[in-house]
């Protein structure tokens, strides 16, 4: 490919100049877009520049900056870094923008304003982004992969730097937003944890102070943590925020709230309506809310298994698993509704042996004594009122309000 | 940054981020490491080189100790100023500071109570180290100008030190031969074999033991169980295990009873290859070891001790020669099985002398080996494709290690965990089992629970146990909320639901705060609805015999089942 040469050199000359420009001006917003590297319009620039120059190296090109404006060194690292970008060496390319990431960090510290703090973010993002690139890479290439660990550990470094009292508070979160995709992409989420307690308990910074983007995405990751912990009321409140807060145009974000509130609301009693589910592309979970409905345990298993992959993959399987129990809660009022028909005056007793046919009618095995210790769960565990009795093998319904409300518990 | 002292370092580039230090921690000018700001610079009190990045690639890294904590190393104000730098020694120590009384409190950018790991490969070899001297040798040294240092502090010099090589005493060592050295063992080191780095990568993830150099392997050349040097050593220093001794004589022993012991410290640059067993002869000292669970002439305790001690050495050679094949494997596999067989035996002691730290110590190596395991499978390709025979065991008993995971905030969770686990082991009847016992943990279901431990093999039974006394309490509990007041529930369906006997069952019971009384039908029944309902303090230990005799009839043919195939 030829470059006409006096051409690429000259707008790399300009680049410069701009970045120079954005940091004399203290104007954020430019210097973010200018050092935007996988998602920028100045890598081929600057790659296509530096190619063709092999006689003018980096450095002086830095020093060049440092004169009219700091960073110098930063931007040096940087523009390697877009030049690896450009060539696919994703490896280096994270190399140098760490490098180039201290040094930015390095002079952030010292500047009193947060203007640079949208650069800053960008800066963050590249360092996720390009570390799972060089992470793929160094995969294939059969090595460890560490760049992504490297990159969380960097993070928190800026995190650190966000942290204190002052005006650069404000962009802790996006920080830590960054900061949980990476941990819960590597599985060590038990790393949340010290960036969350650091935000959660601040006394002088309000949360609601925070962008609301970074809300809702803080607020969507500790809703997960809760849903992997069981913690559904919790999760159910960090959810709820999140998709209150979201933008009601952005569907996929919608979309990935829902994925996990789902299973929770259902755990909580509250089913979605079908309408819900088409709208947002989540018709994995049809059957099981029609499972839910009917008491059909048998449906509930094979809706599990059908999706299996994707529960899995997305971390809900345990959690609608544990949906049996209110299948059976269900299938049990189901029962008590028929038997009320019939005779109205005994249909609080509910024979084991009943119990016993209507599972064995939906194909699933189970001897009198299993299905006395459900009952025995079902009354322990609040999701019926009433008690049984071993000897007869009868359970006996509280005569009112057998079924407490599923919300009522927890 | 004003060079101070006699090193002008002005062809050093700034900003260097070399030698596992990536300047991180480390504010003035992003240096820290060595040529970074150059030596003698002063980053941010730190003063010198050899300050903050040697010895902490990534151990004790560079954040802490760092510079900020007055490390004023060499070369700062001239050599031997302020004697060693604290930090050569790895530990980018809490104990740097500046015993002069001189700490350099520009710590405020220094703020990062988070550990900046050097991702970097190490090239450091971490090694038995010199002895600090003390602040006191250190000013004695500097007052006396540098008595016990004669030789100039170079960088390299400093560098190894660091490193935490012995600095060699001998005078005749001059700066030029020490470099040469260090990069000549690099390149041997290469020479020896670069390993395979999966097989890195599946023993990285736990450390491997040895925290030798993980970019090279070594290859044993050790015939015996135990090299000879080791043997000779412990044998004029009376260090022999009951079952390496002739005769009980506590100084003699031979190649056929002596076994390698356990180090915990050791350097991979360090180790001559007649210290390290190849493979085979791997396999051949766990074979040995296994077969001595079956003895009758010492107590469980000892030959526990003893295995547990010697396993765990064999699983720090494996790792240290970055072995990983099917032979590998099946040696990880059988060192496991023994661990959860080893739980259970432990248990029964725990209770009888109150004694925790055996059986503690057995459940850390059987997290770590299971873990080892773990990855080795995803490491190495089986052959035919068709995936490792004991996979799904292995990840069964992973999930059934992990079944409370809820309370464990450190581990990850198993909803992330699952992610990882490939499909052919998914639907494998092993891990089938353990997910059924998964299920019926979480939904308190304790009859379908017990159920699934009466079918359980005697290593998933071993797990299980681990759980009995948390359902046992669970079924009593539910008992006595739900069951009707006219129709005391006897004692004897209790002890057949949580498989129990009837005698065991009614001491729960009690312990539990419920009393229990004859009915009118002459059966011992327990009362419904009791209000105090203790959580019990006591730990029931009792050996569920239905358990004991799913057992194989000798321990060894338990942990090592039928092996027509694998190749000796």
């Amino acid at each position: 490919m030829a470059y006409g040469g006096y051409d690429w050199n000259r707008r790399l000359g300009d680049y410069i100049s701009s970045v120079a420009d954005a940091l004399n001006s203290q104007n954020g917003g430019q210097l973010s877009t200018l050092i935007s590297v996988s998602r920028g319009s100045y890598c081929n620039v600057v790659a296509a520049g530096l190619d063709q120059n092999k006689g003018q190296d980096v450095n002086r090109l830095s020093r060049q900056l440092e004169k009219v404006a700091p960073l110098g060194e930063m931007l040096g690292q940087h523009m390697r870094c877009m030049q690896y970008f450009v060539n696919r060496r994703f490896v280096d390319s994270y190399n140098a923008l760490e490098k180039s990431a201290n040094a930015f960090l390095q002079e952030f510290r010292n500047w009193e304003s947060a203007w640079a703090m949208k650069a800053l973010h960008t800066v963050a993002y590249e360092l996720r982004t390009i570390a799972e690139m060089a992470d793929k890479e160094m995969a294939s290439n059969g090595k460890i992969p560490d760049k992504l660990k490297g990159a969380g550990s960097f993070l928190m470094k800026v995190f650190g730097a966000l942290a204190g009292k002052g005006p650069k508070r404000v962009g802790a979160l996006y920080v830590t937003c960054q900061l949980f995709k990476i941990y819960f992409k590597l599985g060590t989420v038990h790393l949340c944890r010290s960036v969350i307690r650091s935000i959660e308990t601040a006394r002088v910074f309000d949360f609601e102070e925070f962008p609301i983007r970074d809300r809702v995405t803080y607020m969507y990751y500790t809703g997960r943590l809760e849903v992997f912990n069981d913690q559904f009321v919790l999760a159910d409140q960090k959810l709820m925020y999140a998709l209150v807060h979201c933008d009601p145009l952005k569907k996929n974000n919608i979309r990935m709230v829902l994925k996990y509130l789902i299973p929770v609301k259902l755990s909580l009693g509250v089913m979605p309506s079908k309408l819900l589910l088409e709208r947002y592309g989540l018709l994995e979970y049809k059957e099981v809310i029609q499972a839910l409905r009917t008491g059909d345990i048998r449906l509930l298993r094979q809706a599990l298994q059908t999706n299996e992959d994707q529960f899995l993959r997305s971390g809900v399987y345990l959690v609608l698993e544990k949906l049996e129990l209110q299948c059976y809660r269900r299938l049990m009022r189901k029962i008590h509704i028929i038997q009320k028909q019939k005779d109205p005056g005994r249909a609080h007793q509910v024979k084991m042996d009943c119990v016993l046919k209507a599972l064995k009618w939906l194909n699933i095995e189970m001897d009198i004594d299993e299905v006395e210790c459900i009952m025995a769960i079902l009354i322990y565990r609040n999701y019926i009122k009433g008690y049984f009795s071993h000897k007869s093998k009868v359970v006996v319904l509280s005569k009112q309000d057998p079924f407490p409300a599923l919300t009522a518990m927890t | 940054m004003a060079d101070m002292g006699s090193f002008p370092n002005r062809e050093i580039p700034r900003q260097n981020n070399s030698y596992g230090n990536n300047g991180y921690g480390n504010n003035g000018c992003g240096g820290n490491g060595y040529g970074n700001a150059g030596y003698g610079n002063s980053g941010y009190g730190i003063h010198g080189y050899g300050n903050n990045a040697y010895g902490n690639s990534g151990y004790g890294n560079n954040n802490y100790g760092n510079g900020g904590y007055g490390g004023h190393g060499y070369g700062n104000h001239g050599p031997g100023h302020n004697g060693y730098s604290h930090n050569s020694r790895g530990n980018g120590g809490f104990d740097t500071f500046d015993r002069r009384g001189h700490v350099d409190v520009r710590k405020p950018q220094q703020q990062n109570a988070h550990r900046m790991r050097n991702n970097r490969p190490t090239n450091w070899q971490r090694g038995p180290v010199a002895p600090a001297p003390s602040w006191r040798d250190q000013s004695r040294s500097a007052e006396v100008g540098g008595r016990n240092h004669p030789r100039p502090r170079t960088p390299e010099l400093v560098q190894a030190e660091a490193a935490g090589r012995r600095p060699y005493s001998t005078g005749t060592r001059s700066s030029p031969d020490i470099s040469r050295e260090w990069r000549s063992s690099r390149e041997n080191s290469r020479e020896r074999g670069a390993a395979p780095a999966r097989a890195l990568a599946a023993y990285a993830d736990v450390g491997v033991e040895s925290e030798g150099n993980l970019t090279t392997s070594i290859v044993g050349t050790c015939q015996d169980m135990c090299p000879v040097r080791e043997r000779e050593q412990r044998q004029r220093l009376r260090d022999l295990a009951i079952f390496e001794r002739i005769n009980g004589n506590t100084a003699k022993t031979s190649a056929d009873l002596a076994v390698k012991k356990f180090c915990r410290t050791i350097s991979v640059a360090e180790l001559h290859p007649s210290d390290v067993r190849p493979q085979h002869v791997l396999w051949g000292t766990l074979q040995y070891l296994l077969h001595m669970l079956d003895r009758r002439d010492y107590n469980f305790e000892s030959v526990h001790a003893f295995l547990f001690d010697r396993t765990r050495a064999v699983r720090q050679e494996l790792g240290m020669q970055c072995i990983a094949n099917s032979q590998a494997i099946t040696m990880f596999e059988e060192i496991v099985r023994f661990h959860i067989m080893s739980e259970r035996e432990l248990r029964e002691k725990k209770v009888a002398t109150g004694n925790e730290a055996n059986s503690q110590l057995n459940f850390q190596q059987l997290s770590k080996s299971l873990l080892t395991l773990l990855n080795l499978y995803g490491a190495v390709d089986a052959e035919g494709g068709s995936g490792w025979l004991h996979e799904a065991e292995f990840y069964g008993y992973y999930v059934l290690l992990n079944l409370g995971d809820r309370d464990n905030f450190k581990a990850e969770p198993l909803s992330l965990w699952f992610r990882k686990v490939r499909s052919s082991v998914l639907q494998a009847p092993d891990f089938v089992y353990a997910r059924n016992v998964l299920r019926c943990y979480r939904s308190d279901n304790y009859k379908g629970f017990f159920d699934l431990a009466q079918k359980a093999t005697y290593l998933q039974g071993c797990l299980m146990e681990l759980y009995f006394g948390q359902m046992r309490t669970l079924a009593l509990r539910a008992i006595n909320c739900g069951s009707y007041k006219m129709h005391p529930y006897p004692v004897a369906d209790i002890a057949g639901l949580i498989l129990m006997k009837q005698g065991d069952t009614e001491e729960l019971c009690k312990a539990h705060g419920l009393i229990t009384g004859i009915d009118k039908e002459q059966h011992l029944s327990l009362m419904a609805k009791q209000a105090p309902f203790t959580p019990s303090t006591q730990t029931f230990r009792h050996q569920c015999t239905l358990i004991s005799r799913k057992r194989a009839p000798t321990f060894y043919e338990e942990i090592v089942g039928e092996r027509g195939d694998i190749e000796r």
